[in-house]
C-alpha cells in the first residue's frame, strides 16, 4: 500500500524540536541481563524516562543462555543518578544481573 | 484428565491458592472468568466503582496478611483500578489484580474497551503479565501470585484476552499449592552485618528504635517488644507502623514525622542510635536527610536490598526479613538500663502532651470525637482512614496495640481509600469490629460502595469528620499561602444521615460534645452497617508539623503567630 508519509507534526514545525532531556555527567555504560520476558524493554526504559533521564546508546542482544538477552545501556549520569537507575533496575523481577562496563 | 476453559482452571488455580474473596466489576473481556466463578466456592464481592474493589482487596490484604483478588473487565475497567494498584505499590500490599483483554487477535487495533493494561499498569505494580497462551494461565498466575506475596510484598496484574480465557485446556489442577517453605535462617552473607549491628547497639546510650511496616509484614511484633525491654529503648512508629508495638506501652513515643509527637521528634534529636526496623525513612520522618539523627548511628534493617542506603546511608544494616533478623540480632545484645533516657524522653512529654496546641473552643474538635472513639471501642477494632487532617489527628488520638488493626494509605495518599479498605478488612475479620474515620472530602470519592457494605451487610461503622473543607490542603494555604484559600471549600456537603437513609443504613449525627460519647456508644453497639456524621469545628490545624523538607528541630508545635515560610520540600 502506497500510504502518504505525514508527520503528525507537519503543520506545526516548532514541534519538531526535541525537548532537550539533560542527566548532566559523564557518560556511563550497563550491560543489564534480563529474561526475554514481554515488555523487558519497556521496563527498563521507564526507570530513565520517570527521572528524565536520557538514553544515549541501546543495544539489545539475545544471550548464549536461552530465554535471556543482555541490554547494552550508555547514558550520561553521576554517580549518584547511576546509583538510582542501578537501584530501580534491581527491582525489575526480569533482571538477573547488572554489570557495570569498564571503560565507563 | 477433564477439558477446562482457561478462566475456569485460573478460578480452580486461585481455589488451590487459598482464595476466599474475590473483589470487582464484570464486563464482556471478562465474562469467562465470571461464568468460571459461578461454580466457585469463591466469594465474590461487587463493587460499585473498580477502584473500590482495589481498595477493597487491598483492605483485606493489609488486615489478614493474605493477598487481595480483583477481577474487572478490559479498557475502562482495568484502567480504574491503577490508582489501587499504586496505593497498595507505595505501602506493599500484595494484591493481585485479573483483568479481561479484548481477544489476542484485536490487540493494538484499538478494538472495543482496548486498552493497553499491561503498558499502562507497568509503572504502578510490582510486576505484571499478559497472557498469550491459555497453556500457560496455570504457570503465570503462580508466577504473579509468588512475586506479589514473596519479600518485599507488592501488587501484580494479570491480563488475559477474552480468547485465551475462553480457550480450552487440558490440565491437572493439583490438589495442594506448591508454596516454597518460609525461609528461617539468615543468609550467610548477612553474618558479618549481624555483627557489626549488635556492636553498634551494645555501645549506644540513648538507643532509639523505630518501627515501620515492614515489622508488621514479617509479624515481628514479639521480637520489638523483647528488644526494648531488653536495651529498655523508646519506641517511635511511622504511619504505617503503628500497632507493631503497642503505643499504650511506656515505652513508646507514638508516631514520627511531620505530624508526629513532639517527644518522637524530640527523641531523633538526641539520640545517639536509631534503628529502623522495616521502615523506608519517607521523607514525611525525614524531611532534611543530613539532619536527620544528626551524629547518631543509623542502623537498618529491610528486606528489600535497594531500601538500604537509598535515603539514609547506615552505619550497618541487615537485608532480610525483619522477624528473622531481630531472631538472630536478640542473642547478641547486652542489657541496658536506660532509666535515665527514658526520663529525659518522659520530662520532654510532659511539657509538650500532644494537647498542647488544643485550644478552649466552643466548637466540637475532632480529636474530641476521636478521643471519645478511642476510649469506647473494643480493643480488637482495626481502624482504617482516609486522607487529609483526620487521618493525622486518627493517627495521633487513636492509640493502635496489636499489629494489623491500623489501616492507612501512606506512600500514596490516596483518598478514597479509608471506606472501601474497611469492607474489605470486614470481610477478611469478620469477627472484629471495623471503623473507618474518614474526611467529609475523601469520603465521597468512594461513597458509593455504601451499596457494597448495605448488601453485604457488613457492619462497618464510618465516622466523618465534617470540616466542610478539604482541611489538609486549607491548613497549607492557611500556614504558607496567606490563607488566600483556593479551590477547598465544601460548603455543599450533601446530609451525609439522609444519604446513608437512603441505602437503608442507620446515620448518627453529633456537632456538641456533650453528645459525643453517647451517639458513638450507641453506634458502635448498633448491629449492622451505620455513619456517623461528626460535624466539627471547620478551621482547625494539625500540629505538631514539620514543615516539608525542614528538620525535627524546625518543628511548629502550635498555631504559629505569624505567616510561616513556603515549605522547600514537594508536598
Ligand atoms: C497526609 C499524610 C501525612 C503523613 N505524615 C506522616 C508522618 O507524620 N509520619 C509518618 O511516619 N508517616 C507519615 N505519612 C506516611 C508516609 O508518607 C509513609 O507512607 C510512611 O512513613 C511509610 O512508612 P513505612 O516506611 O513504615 O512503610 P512502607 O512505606 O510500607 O515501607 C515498608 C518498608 O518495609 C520493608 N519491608 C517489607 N517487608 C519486610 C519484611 N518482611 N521485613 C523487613 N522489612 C520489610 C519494605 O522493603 C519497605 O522498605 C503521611 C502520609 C500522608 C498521606
Ligand atoms: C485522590 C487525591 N486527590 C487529592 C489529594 C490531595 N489532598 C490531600 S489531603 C486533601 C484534603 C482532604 O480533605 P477531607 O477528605 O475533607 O479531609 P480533611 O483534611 O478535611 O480531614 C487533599 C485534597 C489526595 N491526597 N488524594
Ligand atoms: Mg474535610
Amino acid at each position: 500500500m502506497n500510504l502518504p508519509q505525514r508527520s503528525p507534526n507537519q503543520d506545526l514545525p516548532w514541534l519538531d524540536e526535541a525537548v532537550f532531556l539533560n542527566s548532566g555527567g559523564q557518560e556511563k555504560q550497563l550491560c543489564v541481563k534480563v529474561f526475554r520476558n514481554l515488555g523487558i524493554l519497556a521496563r527498563v526504559a521507564l526507570v530513565f524516562s520517570r527521572r528524565g533521564f536520557d538514553i544515549s546508546k541501546l543495544e539489545f542482544n539475545p544471550a548464549h543462555e536461552e530465554g535471556l538477552a543482555n541490554l547494552e545501556l550508555s547514558f550520561p549520569a553521576n554517580e549518584t543518578q547511576m546509583e538510582e537507575v542501578i537501584r530501580d533496575l534491581r527491582r525489575i523481577v526480569d533482571v538477573i544481573s547488572i554489570t557495570i562496563s569498564s571503560d565507563s | 484428565m477433564k477439558t477446562l476453559t482457561g478462566a475456569q482452571v485460573l478460578v480452580k488455580e486461585l481455589e488451590q491458592l487459598g482464595v476466599t474473596h474475590v473483589f470487582g466489576y464484570p464486563g464482556g473481556a471478562a465474562i469467562n472468568i465470571f461464568d468460571a466463578l459461578y461454580d466457585s466456592s469463591i466469594k465474590f464481592v461487587l463493587a460499585r466503582h473498580e477502584q473500590g474493589a482495589t481498595h477493597m482487596a487491598d483492605g483485606f490484604a493489609r488486615a489478614s496478611g493474605k493477598i487481595g483478588v480483583v477481577l474487572v473487565t478490559s479498557g475502562p475497567g482495568a484502567l480504574n483500578t491503577v490508582t489501587g494498584l499504586l496505593t497498595a505499590k507505595m505501602d506493599s500490599v500484595p494484591i493481585l489484580v485479573i483483568s479481561g483483554q479484548t481477544n489476542s487477535t484485536n490487540l493494538g487495533k484499538d478494538a472495543f474497551q482496548e486498552a493497553d493494561v499491561f503498558g499502562a499498569t507497568l509503572p504502578v505494580v510490582k510486576h505484571n503479565e499478559l497472557v498469550l497462551d491459555v497453556n500457560q494461565i496455570p504457570k503465570q498466575l503462580k508466577k504473579v501470585y509468588q512475586i506479589a506475596t514473596n519479600g518485599r510484598p507488592g501488587p501484580v496484574l494479570l491480563d488475559i484476552p477474552k480468547d485465551v480465557s475462553g480457550a480450552p485446556l487440558n490440565c491437572k489442577i493439583k490438589s495442594v499449592s506448591e508454596q516454597p517453605p518460609k525461609q528461617i535462617n539468615l543468609a550467610a552473607d548477612q553474618r558479618p552485618n549481624l555483627i557489626k549491628m549488635a556492636e553498634l547497639i551494645n555501645q549506644s546510650e540513648r538507643p532509639l528504635i523505630l518501627v515501620g511496616h515492614g515489622a508488621i509484614i514479617a509479624e515481628a511484633d514479639p521480637e520489638v517488644a523483647q528488644l526494648s525491654d531488653l536495651i529498655e529503648a523508646p519506641v517511635t512508629n511511622t504511619l504505617l507502623g503503628k500497632g507493631c508495638f503497642s503505643e499504650e506501652h511506656p515505652h513508646s513515643l507514638g508516631m514520627l514525622g511531620m505530624h508526629g509527637t513532639a517527644y518522637a521528634n524530640y527523641a531523633t534529636t538526641r539520640c545517639d542510635m536509631i534503628l529502623s526496623i522495616g521502615s523506608r525513612f519517607d521523607d514525611r520522618i525525614n524531611g532534611k536527610n543530613d539532619e536527620f539523627c544528626e551524629g547518631a548511628k543509623k542502623l537498618h534493617i529491610d528486606i528489600d536490598p535497594t531500601e538500604i542506603g537509598k535515603v539514609v546511608k547506615p552505619d550497618a544494616f541487615i537485608c532480610a526479613d525483619a522477624k528473622i533478623a531481630l531472631k538472630h540480632l536478640l542473642p547478641l545484645l547486652k542489657p541496658k538500663d536506660g532509666s535515665e533516657w527514658l526520663k529525659e524522653l518522659f520530662n520532654y512529654r510532659e511539657r509538650h502532651p500532644l494537647t498542647e496546641s488544643k485550644q478552649e473552643s466552643p466548637n466540637l474538635a475532632a480529636y474530641q470525637v476521636i478521643d471519645a472513639l478511642y476510649s469506647l471501642a473494643p480493643d480488637d477494632t482495626i481502624v482504617t482512614t482516609d486522607v487529609g487532617q483526620h487521618q493525622m489527628w486518627a493517627a495521633q488520638h487513636f492509640l493502635s496495640k496489636t499489629h494489623r488493626s491500623w489501616l492507612s494509605s501512606g506512600g500514596a495518599g490516596t483518598m478514597g481509600f479509608g471506606f472501601p479498605a474497611a469492607i474489605g478488612a470486614q470481610l477478611a475479620m469478620p469477627n472484629k469490629p471495623v471503623v473507618c474515620i474518614v474526611g467529609d472530602g475523601g469520603f465521597q470519592m468512594t461513597q458509593c460502595e455504601l451499596a457494597t457494605a448495605a448488601k453485604e451487610k457488613l457492619p462497618v461503622k464510618i465516622l466523618i469528620i465534617d470540616n466542610k473543607y478539604l482541611g489538609m490542603v486549607r491548613q497549607w494555604q492557611e500556614l504558607f499561602f496567606d490563607n488566600r484559600l483556593s479551590g477547598v471549600e465544601l460548603d455543599d456537603n450533601p446530609d451525609f444521615v439522609t444519604l446513608a437513609k437512603a441505602y437503608g443504613m442507620k446515620g448518627f449525627f453529633i456537632n456538641q460534645s456533650e453528645h459525643v460519647h453517647e451517639v458513638l456508644s450507641e453506634a458502635l453497639a448498633y448491629d449492622g452497617p451505620c455513619l456517623i456524621h461528626a460535624l466539627v469545628a471547620l478551621e482547625e490545624n494539625v500540629f505538631p508539623m514539620i514543615p516539608a523538607g525542614k528538620s525535627a528541630k524546625d518543628i511548629v508545635l502550635k498555631q504559629p503567630k505569624t505567616q510561616l515560610a513556603k515549605p522547600t520540600g514537594s508536598t
